[in-house]
């Protein structure tokens, strides 16, 4: 009984890392991307993949996973299906990014948010100028005029093809500064690679483009210190956490979920999982 | 000599670089202030961005420009959210831009969403944003699946995903109209529905996910929170030239605790709305078939049916179904063909020409009550079936004129109990329960009594009655065990089946005195059948990685007897059958899959294969049997690729298929121009059949197009007995079908798809002498469509459908066909007014060629004229 209830809790807190606060601007569109990076090049089909989403807003943007949010869906239906017995079954979607970008390229800022077992931390990142060439190549993606663009960046080549028919001047991850928007790119090995999964406006929905609440501010060194002692122990690292007050944040799922109704929770993994060794960063060099 | 010439050309590339010069400029509002942060571009005659740059916090730019393109034809382009966008031409000399902004709220209504993030691929879960594919002139969701890429919807509405037909169709989770859902999606609007899921190797029984392997794909409809909420329903009334009426009231009520769909509709319009095919039965009124047209064409109809489906779900999860389905109908055919057969020394030939009236009065109930649980599983679902048919018709065959009159009754009750519970250690029983009775009295009557020569020594006489019937019980009981822990997941099976039939025939031929003889003093037939079987079925399920795959061997002991004392007939036959399958399914990766079938059947035939006494089957055909119960062995070989790419809505199938069997009898027929007898024979006859087939789907983003293309090869050998004579045959159909769907400008598109097929017959050489001549003939079938909307509510569609037949030596058969359609949408009043054209160039007859082995059939065939009908759809 309780590890259902422990099972139930990483859950909540997994699930509640997106929540972007209300006093940001607010999302006007927001791009998809399936993000593929080859962590080890020993095992090419064990690679890291998720979907990705980049809100947009007047003079920011905000790059994050969207598989939370799938799960997210996913696991509504279930409870709210009228032969719902009690019994949840998650399925593992991609392998879940947990970083997130803010960019605001007016202000030459550029934050990134670490999701780990359920804290959101918040690391001040150097702001990427990045030198592009733009090419004379065009292609069409999603039904839009693309042309290509190359640039050098931590010890990668991009190739990015860009977009001058929506207004936005934006791209996935680090990527950004062409005069419009980025909707796919790859390094030349095809190690990193942003593919393009559609483009929407955002009408009516309140969501705005920012930090998440609650997030804990940080230096890189303390976050990757952090990050290596949880990959060690994670239940270790959890039970720390938990018992350390943990984040307080209201989940979307605390609504939709009384934890008195679950009998059982069933994990499938996903059928291909993401090789546990990174031999094959997506920043080569610093 | 080479390298310098490469020098050269890099010293002038690098000299054209050097040409370069810088424009600069300021960019401020009509106040004064500075503009900083927008992007500047320069973009040349193409449309391409040559260079850019952002302004700096005085809104200040410097921007530098190679010159390789002129500098008239270049423009500089200002694009900053929250301000008018900036088009400004570049003039050669002139340096130095002072641009002025004005400030506008940020509008995004001139961006257009060309590619929503629509499909989600979510396991084995595909998802259709249905918003995005729907069109003004949609009304059903069937219209819009029609649109789908991957997805494929034939005239009765039967829906195939990668070329699959669908097992279930849900409306949010529940399964509310069974294999009758195209009346459903012929009825829901579109926008009812917000996505359209298609579940790919679905199992719909809870108990069994993740425990055993399924190929099944389904559709789930999920239903828009605001339509849930009220019951909607739709009055439709339409009238017409000549004298034409059609009329539709529905009512539908999705929520989560009752669902229910009930329609009313009466036409005359030629619109079938029987929704499901009756069963054959030993008796026909003619030899022809339907032409292959649309039925709305050809249908002299007045029908009326009504469909009640409702559904309950209770709270400790008991769901009830009930469904009703009545239709009434009168209709009428007519049609003459000539019909040529071939044998070595000569060709026979017949002619007919008939004109029909069916009156058929069909209903049935199904009621239906499951509990679909995580631990268990129990369905119950019980079906009654009664109808009745009265057909009569005036046939003229080869100068010999009579009326027939042909009465079919179908009662049928079955009932299906299936109880899957879970044990604590995980496994799984399975039990299945089936009993039915059904019984399909049928009487053909001709008047006056013909082919005296054959049936009545000559001698004229009054009439010919033909009565049959084939009273059937049927009991199959079966148990199952399913391990499912273990790598390879284990289930057995055992069960018995129980077959009980009796035929009933009887042929009089009545004298002109009153008195009732039969045929050549034949016996009437009295036929008791009786199959036994007990089986056992091993079955094996291996899952790892990519690879899966399903073993089964059933074991059968079956014992068949049948017996019929007046033509001193009692046999009994007892048989060991094994009927291995394999299924494997190889994921190549995570969008593509592999897969290979094999089964191997044994089948036996059945009582139509063992009935001694003659049996008029219709006016020209007399059936009997000679032989042995019939043993067919058949080995079926599948393999297939899918590949699919939802991202770039890409799909593609592509597939082998080897069919070989081996009979121990043969058909043999006896025909001479004004009958033929058939006699099943003691003879081995092998059929080898191989097809390829191939298909491609594919959405194009730019055009908002679906594209899709067919194509199948196909080549069948096969033996056939005519007038004693053996005759192999090779017969070889090629099939071409392309279809494309597309907004030519924005307020037009276009829709097109064609069939073409290329049949040959030939039949096997001799002596090297071929014994007939090849046959060959070509169809093309093309339709076109072409949807003009010039407002938002209005909308028109002319469509075309060109049929073109080729056979060598004859004329060539070609038809053209054009409707016109045109919509009104009132949205105050919440009404739709529509109007139908069909048949616009009043084409009243249709004839058609068609060949098989050793047979050409011509056909003509009355279709409805010219047609105009007005019709109003009023949504409650």
């Amino acid at each position: 009984m309780k590890r259902k209830y422990i099972l139930l809790l990483a859950l909540i807190v997994f699930l509640s890392q997106n929540l972007i606060a209300q006093d940001n601007e607010i999302a006007l569109a927001k791009i998809h991307y399936n993000f593929v990076h080859i962590n080890d090049t020993t095992q090419l089909d064990k690679n890291h993949h998720s979907e990705m989403v980049l809100y947009l807003g007047q003079h920011s943007s905000f790059y994050t996973d969207y598989t939370n949010k799938r799960m997210e869906e996913a696991l509504r239906k279930q409870v709210e299906s009228p032969s719902f017995d009690g019994s949840l079954t998650i399925t593992g979607i991609g392998s879940g990014t947990p970083e997130s970008y803010y960019t605001v390229p007016a202000r030459n800022l550029l934050q990134q948010t670490y999701s780990l077992n359920g804290e959101n931390y918040l690391v001040d990142e150097e702001f990427p100028e990045l030198n592009w060439k733009v090419g004379q190549e065009t292609k069409i993606i999603g039904g839009y005029n693309c042309q290509r663009a190359e640039t050098h960046f931590k010890g990668r080549d991009y190739i990015a093809w860009f977009t001058t028919d929506i207004p936005f001047q934006a791209g996935p991850w680090k990527l950004q500064g062409l005069p419009g928007l980025i909707l796919e790119a790859a390094d030349s090995k095809n190690e990193v690679q942003f593919k393009y999964a559609g483009f929407d406006k955002i009408e009516t929905s309140g969501l705005t483009v920012g930090i998440p609440e609650n997030t804990i501010k940080t230096n890189k060194k303390a976050l990757t210190n952090l990050i290596e002692a949880v990959s060690k122990n994670p239940a270790a690292a959890m039970k720390a956490s938990s018992q350390g007050g943990g984040s307080s944040s209201a989940s979307p799922l605390d609504s939709i979920i009384d934890p008195s109704k679950i009998k059982s929770i069933s994990i499938t993994k996903d059928a291909v999982s993401k090789s546990p060794i990174t031999n094959n960063p997506i920043e080569l060099e610093d | 000599m080479r390298i310098i010439l490469l020098f050269i050309l890099f010293l002038s590339i690098e000299y054209s670089y050097a040409q370069e010069y810088s424009i600069a400029g300021a960019l401020k509002t009509k106040d004064g202030e500075a503009v900083s942060f927008a992007s500047i571009l320069i973009k040349d005659p193409e449309n391409k961005v040559l260079v850019f740059k952002t302004s700096d916090s005085n809104g200040a730019f410097t921007l530098t420009i190679p010159k390789t393109t002129e500098a008239n034809k270049l423009v500089l382009e200002i694009n900053h959210l929250g301000y008018k966008k900036i088009h400004q031409d570049i003039k050669e000399g002139i340096l130095d831009y002072e641009i002025l902004m004005e400030k506008q709220a940020i509008d995004l209504s001139e961006v257009e969403i060309k590619s929503k993030p629509i499909i989600r691929s979510i396991g084995d879960t595909l998802s259709y944003n249905i918003d995005s594919f729907a069109k003004n002139e949609d009304r059903s969701i069937n219209d819009v699946i029609k649109r789908l890429p991957g997805m494929e919807v034939n005239e009765n509405g039967k829906i195939k995903f990668n070329g699959q037909d669908i097992s279930n169709l849900y409306i949010d989770g529940d399964d509310l109209l069974d294999e009758k859902y195209a009346l459903g999606t012929k009825t829901i609007p579109y926008n009812m529905v917000k996505d359209l899921e298609v579940l790919q190797n679905h199992q719909p029984l809870k108990v069994l996910r993740n425990k055993t392997l399924s190929d099944k794909v389904a559709i789930n409809l999920v239903i828009k929170e605001e339509a849930k909420l009220k019951l909607s329903g739709q009055a439709k009334l339409g009238l017409g030239l000549p004298k034409q009426y059609d009329g539709e009231l529905n009512s539908i009520l999705f929520n989560k605790k009752y669902k229910m769909l009930n329609i009313l509709k009466g036409n005359n319009i030629g619109k079938d709305l029987s929704s499901d095919s009756q069963p054959a039965g030993l008796l026909s009124s003619g030899t022809v078939g339907n032409p292959g047209l649309a039925k709305n064409r050809y249908y002299f109809n007045n029908s009326v049916s009504a469909n009640a489906n409702n559904l309950i779900n209770y709270k400790n999860g008991l769901q009830l179904k009930v469904g009703i389905n009545m239709l009434l109908d009168k209709n009428e055919m007519k049609y003459n063909s000539i019909t040529n057969l071939y044998s070595t020394n000569d060709t026979i030939q017949y002619s007919e020409e008939q004109n029909i009236n069916n009156h058929p009065f069909l209903t049935d109930i199904n009621l239906n009550a499951q509990f679909n649980k995580e631990k268990y599983y129990f369905n119950n679902t019980l079906k009654l079936i009664y109808s009745k048919e009265t057909s009569s018709s005036s046939l003229l065959s080869n100068e010999a004129n009579m009326n027939q009159r042909l009465k079919n009754q179908v009662q049928s009750f079955s009932n299906e109990l299936e109880y899957v519970p879970e044990f604590k250690n995980k496994n799984i029983l399975h039990f299945n329960w089936h009993l039915s009775y059904s019984n399909q009295p049928q009487t053909l009557s001709i008047r006056p009594g013909i082919n005296a020569a054959i049936f009545n020594e000559g001698i004229p006489f009054e009439a010919i009655n033909q009565f049959a019937e084939t009273p059937t019980l049927d009991n199959r009981v079966s148990i199952a065990y399913q391990l499912t822990k273990g790598r390879i997941k284990q289930s057995y099976q055992a069960g018995i089946v129980n077959e009980f039939q009796n035929l009933n025939s009887q042929l009089r031929f009545k004298q002109f005195d009153g008195s009732e003889t039969s045929y050549q003093s034949d016996h009437d037939n009295d036929l008791n059948w009786n199959r036994n079987q007990f089986f056992v079925n091993g079955s094996y399920e291996y899952k790892k990685g990519a690879l899966e795959s399903v073993f089964s061997v059933p074991v059968i002991l079956q014992r068949i007897s049948y017996d019929d004392k007046s033509f001193n007939l009692d046999k009994s036959e007892t048989q060991l059958l094994i009927t291995p399958t394999l299924r494997i399914k190889y994921l190549t990766g995570s969008e593509n899959y592999l897969s290979f079938n094999y089964k191997f059947s044994n089948e036996t035939g059945n009582i139509n294969n063992v009935f001694r006494g003659a049996i008029l089957s219709n006016y020209r055909s007399l059936q009997a049997n000679d032989a042995d119960l019939q043993k067919q062995y058949k080995h079926n070989l599948n393999l297939d690729y899918n590949f699919r790419r939802s991202i770039n809505m890409l799909f593609m199938n592509a597939g082998v298929n080897y069919v070989t069997t081996k009979s121990t009898t043969i058909t043999s027929n006896i025909i001479s121009n004004n009958i033929s007898q058939t006699i099943l024979l003691p003879l081995i006859n092998h059929v080898n059949s191989f097809n390829i087939h191939g298909g491609i789907s594919k959405y194009i983003f730019s055009l908002g197009a679906t594209a899709d293309l067919k194509a199948s090869w196909g080549y069948t050998h096969f033996n056939q007995l005519f007038n004693n004579d053996l005759l192999p045959f090779n017969n070889i159909s090629f099939m071409l079908n392309p279809s494309l769907e597309a907004r030519l400008i924005n307020r037009i598109s276009i829709n097109y798809s064609s069939i073409a097929t290329w049949t040959t017959s030939k039949s096997e050489t001799k002596n090297n002498i071929a014994i007939l001549p090849d046959r060959q003939i070509q169809n093309l079938d093309q339709s076109i469509g072409l949807t003009y909307a010039p407002y938002k509510n209005t909308f028109l569609r002319v469509s075309g459908r060109h049929q073109l037949t080729k056979q060598p030596g004859t004329k060539n058969v070609n038809y053209f066909f054009a409707d016109v359609n045109a919509s009104y949408k009132i949205a105050k009043w919440r009404t739709d007014i529509e109007l139908n054209l069909t048949n616009l160039a009043n084409i009243t007859s249709y004839e058609t060629q068609s060949i098989s082995a050793n047979s050409s059939v011509y056909s003509s065939y009355q279709l409805r004229g010219r047609m105009a009908v007005l019709k109003f759809i009023f949504n409650l």
